[in-house]
């Protein structure tokens, strides 16, 4: 066989030049001759005499020649190797084989994941019989490092290969070798946390063992004493096997909870940091466990999940609790400023959250001692631990049981955030605060934690806080921001509008500060203001039309800065983004009336800004920008016609963007804006923006997420020009029926691809439905009739597979009518035959979603009509 | 410690991997340190790419080899044998596209079985600043294998020296390392880009001028 020691070694320089050429010259021997190029790699991989660089890579190459992740090259290279010659392949396996003796640690791992690929797609034809005899009888063997690579080769192939392809017989001699070279009586570490890695891998593979109650008491027992190994990597990787038992065995679990509590307690309390953080992880996956199954009860299937709440951290409760509490005391210091710090106290504090989601009040006296006791210590430690156990349970205990403890805290709380000397206590304070008013504060609650006695000085507190370091004032921001929030639906009168001016007045300055970029200040600020105004009442109209003029103007002195450094423009661009997304706020807000007349006095200056904004080459503020004119295209209505001639360029821009396809998307979408706004006078563009709208779909450049919006697009055209429409008819039919077909082809692959198809059919159908009502009582009615069979099979289609989601079935049953409605009599025939207007039908009208059914109903209406005619 | 075939630098270097998706904006974020401009244009990488990025520190400077692999399998080149003696690692995801976070789990695994017990740190990139799909609350992987998470922004730069700052940390073993000054920036480019600018929007508003092409497949009668 060829050397290709060099080639390999070359393969891995950092100079570009020479790794690039050597990777043409593996590709160009492995076009050449396959057969050669793998049996080389093979002998690479199990010479002792070769470099380990060039052996590890011969490995992995050789191992990427049999599998790939998408599943279409997966199958392609299984069919490869299967096609190979018979002595080929037995010289590679012998040269796999043997290499699972080498010296190397690194070569015998490389082959390890070689033999499980092989073995992948060997096992299931049948092939390569003796493998598994030949790992186990190796299990028996001395040295060793030939053991642990065994151990490892086993792991590897139960995460490869389907138990059922698999005899019985030896699944159970695999998993015996695996959890026999994991117990106490290994003496060898390496070999043992090679079993122990092995096991995790083999969970999957070991279910019919699982499913035994025997096996299972030892395969547990084993992995609980290997929790204790005095060699700290296998305590790690045996409290991981634990983690993912957890969520894979969760309802085995019941007999070994009190011991498997024990060794986490111990671990959090006295083991390394990445021991710990396992042993919190096992409580964590089991709070998830439980929370996905608790939702389950509560939602429409009650009863109907497979598995049953044990309620495992209800019961660990009293020890849980306190141990969890413990960890919140380990802080690191500075951690406040580094958002992404993950400890344990990090991990305590999140396993506390899911506690109290998963066992609602019950954790409230369980941590209350807690935070009476260290709140006020003079250690910051214990003060902050204190308030972070305080947020962690304020998501899951009802509103009635926390109301009380809230109330009396609130004060303290408040008092902590101004005084207290500790930024870090300030930090998890004012995130607490928001907390409160994000879970306990809002219409829904009955008794307002916020009255009128309070109000002015939780708003003086977090006023004053956004002075404090930007860590603390971004944390008051987001408090602000569900304070806000929380009187959404308040009704004519907000408790806010006293404060109102004073507020926003805060949030600009805080805006300003120099130290704004950091810890996300500026952008929170901006994210408080919009939900302020958001949330206003008429009451304050007026202060937030004053607000027009003010934030038009920062907009403005974005757009002057000349000679920016690069960072500065950066900076620029960012806030230049802020600002449009903010007056899109406000435009939504006045663009109605009583305040729209005077709002709308700004309107020119507002576009022309805008406008300017598309001159600077940034993608987010292009793209808030393209937002806040589709808002306030819909606030002018027809009124935005004047507009339209210098705005029409940047639209066809924005259309044509297929790099930055998030624009591309945002553009469409202000398309339908701008159809809604302008309806028929919106015909002198419909040119343009067709042609441009065709191209896009007929891209294979363009993202195919923006694909869908289009049809969607069209619909809204449609609906806009009404009949003028049809000489778009004979391009974007033909493209609704090919994406209608593919649509159909696609279906039931990967979550990704069904997601797809789905908002594909969404798309679809709300062109139909946009056109079908366009044309409604229109001469040219008659022209749509040949594509009704197909765009009843294409319903059709849609509901026979079953599963169909739920927004696809409300727009679909909407096209039925909407066909039956325009098309009436001359499809009444169709319509009759077609599955749609019976199984369907009947299926949306008995639906529970009230939108669906009456959409039912409505076309039900539409179909006795077609056909009684 | 130097690598195969290594142009070594008199101060320390670390090989350095950055996986994930296609898509998911890895390029864009290596770039970033490199000239200071955001990268919009969606190439994909063809195998790995390697930049050699430098950071001053308290302790003096450091060079990252930064091996930009290719996330599209099709482009793939030697896929995890890029990976051998890699030091450290960055797995990068798109916080907008849920895909590419269910495969975190995938490319850590092939990670790890090359590289044994190397820093790595999970990245959040917002690829897109709206339509956000992967909420914090879910990124929970991190948890599961002791990972460091940051959330970051190609875009706007936010958060962009945080993993380079953690991985150097833990490459030294010093929790106080700190970074003195920004990365060198290459120059600007800016007039000629907004030259470029200006000669696109001509070239629209010639273009908007002219009847519609004449073509049967794009236009209206």
């Amino acid at each position: 066989a060829m050397e290709v020691t060099q080639l390999l070694i070359n393969a891995q320089s950092i100079d570009g030049t020479v790794r690039k050429h050597a990777e043409e010259s593996l590709k160009q021997f492995q076009e050449q001759n396959l057969a050669g190029f793998l049996l080389s790699l093979a002998g690479e991989l199990a010479n002792d005499e070769k470099p380990v660089d060039s052996r590890k890579l011969a490995g992995l190459v050789l191992k990427n020649a049999l599998d790939a992740k998408e599943q279409h090259r997966k199958y392609e290279l299984v069919q490869r190797w299967l096609a190979l010659d018979m002595s080929t392949k037995s010289q590679i396996r012998a040269f796999l084989l043997k290499t699972l003796s080498a010296p190397v640690p690194d070569v015998r791992s490389t082959a390890s994941q070689v033999i499980a690929k092989v073995a992948g797609i060997e096992l299931p034809q049948k092939q390569w019989p003796e493998l598994i005899v030949s790992l186990l009888s190796n299990i028996h063997q001395l040295p060793a490092h030939v053991k642990q690579a065994t151990l490892e080769t086993l792991g590897y192939l139960c995460e490869e290969v389907s138990p059922d392809v698999v005899e019985q017989e030896h699944v159970n001699k695999i998993l015996t070798a695996v959890v026999q070279g994991m117990n106490a009586a290994e003496g060898n570490t390496d070999v043992r946390l090679a079993a122990t890695r092995a096991l995790y891998m083999a969970l999957g593979f070991a279910q019919a063992n699982f499913n035994n109650d025997m096996e299972r008491d030892y395969i547990m027992r084993v992995v609980c004493e290997a929790t204790l190994s005095p060699e700290v990597k296998i305590r790690q990787a045996a409290f991981e096997c634990l983690v993912s038992i957890a969520s894979t065995y969760y309802e085995k679990l019941a007999h070994y909870m009190q011991d498997i509590f024990n060794i986490t307690a111990k671990a959090v309390r006295e083991d390394d940091e990445s021991v710990a953080l396992q042993a919190i992880e096992f409580w964590s996956s089991i709070c998830d466990e439980e929370i996905d199954i608790l939702e389950e009860y509560g939602g429409e299937f009650a009863g109907d999940s497979d598995v049953p709440c044990f309620y495992f951290t209800k019961q660990a409760l009293p020890g849980l609790v306190p141990l969890l509490l413990e960890t919140l005391l380990k802080q690191e210091e500075d951690q406040d400023l580094d958002e992404g710090a993950w400890n344990i106290a990090m991990a305590g504090g999140t396993c506390l959250g899911l506690v109290a989601r998963a066992v609602g009040d019950d954790i409230v006296p369980h941590v209350m001692p807690f935070i009476e006791e260290k709140i006020s210590k003079p250690d910051w430690r214990e003060r902050e631990a204190a308030t972070y156990a305080f947020g962690s349970i304020l998501e899951g205990p009802s509103a009635d049981k926390l109301m009380a403890i809230v109330n009396a805290a609130l004060t303290f709380m408040l008092n902590a955030l101004t005084n207290d000397p500790s930024n870090h206590v300030k930090d998890t304070t004012a995130w607490t605060l928001g907390r409160i008013f994000e879970f306990l504060h809002g219409s829904t609650i009955e008794t307002p934690i916020i009255n009128q006695a309070n109000c002015q000085q939780i708003i003086t507190v977090l006023i004053q806080s956004m002075n404090d370091a930007p860590n603390v004032a971004e944390k008051a921001c987001g408090a602000l921001y569900f304070l806000a929030q929380g009187y959404e639906d308040i009704g004519p009168s907000s408790p806010l509008t006293p404060f109102f001016q004073e507020i926003i007045k805060s949030l600009l300055a805080v805006a300003h500060r120099e130290d704004a970029t950091e810890s996300r200040l500026r952008t929170a600020a901006y994210e408080a203001l919009n939900e302020v105004v958001r949330c206003s009442t008429d009451e304050t109209s007026t202060m937030v039309l004053q607000l027009v003029p003010v934030i038009m103007m920062e907009l403005h002195n974005t757009l002057e800065g000349e000679k920016l450094s690069l960072d500065e423009r950066e900076k620029q661009n960012e806030l230049q983004g802020l600002l449009c997304g903010c007056l899109q706020v406000i435009i939504q807000k006045l663009g109605s009336e009583p305040t729209k007349s005077k709002f709308m006095e700004y309107a020119d200056q507002m576009m022309g800004l805008f406008l300017r904004v598309f001159g600077c080459r940034s993608a987010t503020a292009h793209e808030e920008a393209m937002l806040a004119i589709g808002a306030l295209a819909y606030a002018a209505g027809p009124n935005f016609a004047k507009y339209m001639p210098e705005f029409y360029k940047y639209l066809e821009m924005g259309l044509q963007n297929f790099e930055e396809y998030q624009v591309c998307a945002v553009t469409v979408g202000v398309v339908g804006d701008v159809c809604r706004a302008l309806e028929d006078k919106i015909l002198p563009y419909c040119d343009g923006i067709m042609t441009q709208l065709l191209k896009d779909l007929s891209s294979n450049q363009l993202h195919r997420s923006v694909k869908p919006p289009i049809f969607s697009c069209f619909g809204d055209i449609a609906l806009a020009i009404g009949e003028d429409f049809d000489k778009y008819w004979r391009y974007s039919m033909p493209m609704l029926q090919s994406a209608a077909e593919l649509s159909a082809h696609s279906a039931g692959a990967d979550d990704e691809m069904t997601e797809y198809t789905n908002s594909l059919r969404n798309g679809i159908l709300e062109a139909y439905s946009g056109i079908f009502q366009g044309f409604k009582n229109s001469a040219k009615t008659q022209l749509l009739i040949p594509f009704a069979p197909h765009i009843l099979q294409f319903l059709d289609s849609i509901y026979m597979e079953k599963d169909m989601d739920e927004v696809v079935m409300k727009t679909a049953i909407g096209v039925l009518g909407d066909l039956a409605d325009t098309l009436g009599s001359h499809v009444g025939g169709l319509i009759q035959q077609s599955v749609s207007s019976k199984e369907f039908l009947n299926e949306c009208l008995s639906s529970e979603d009230h939108t669906i059914k009456e959409a039912a109903e409505w076309a039900k209406h539409a179909i006795t009509r077609a056909i009684s005619v | 410690m130097a690598l195969p075939n290594q142009q070594t630098v008199d101060y320390p270097s670390f090989k350095l991997v950055i996986v994930g998706d296609g898509g998911t904006g890895k390029t864009t974020f290596v770039k970033r340190h490199l000239t200071g401009e955001f990268e919009k244009k969606y190439e994909p990488t063809i195998g790995v790419e390697v930049h050699p990025l430098d950071f001053f520190t308290n302790c003096g400077k450091i060079r990252f080899y930064c091996w930009d692999t290719a996330g599209q399998e099709k482009f793939g080149g030697l896929r995890d044998g890029y990976y051998i003696h890699g030091q450290c690692a960055i797995i990068m995801f798109d916080v907008t596209a849920r895909l590419t976070y269910k495969n975190v789990p995938t490319w850590h695994r092939d990670l790890c079985r090359v590289c044994e017990n190397i820093p790595i740190v999970l990245c959040g990139n917002k690829v897109d600043v709206k339509n956000r799909q992967v909420k914090a609350k879910q990124v929970t992987f991190h948890r599961k294998k002791n990972l460091q998470y940051y959330e970051i922004s190609a875009k706007s730069n936010y958060n962009f020296e945080k993993p380079f700052l953690y991985l150097a940390r833990k490459l030294a073993g010093d929790a106080n390392l700190h970074f003195v000054e920004s990365p060198a920036l290459a120059p600007p480019e800016v007039q000629i880009d907004l030259a470029a600018q200006q000669q696109h929007e001509a070239e629209l508003a010639a273009a908007a001028s002219q009847p519609l092409p004449d073509d049967d497949d794009d236009t209206f009668e």
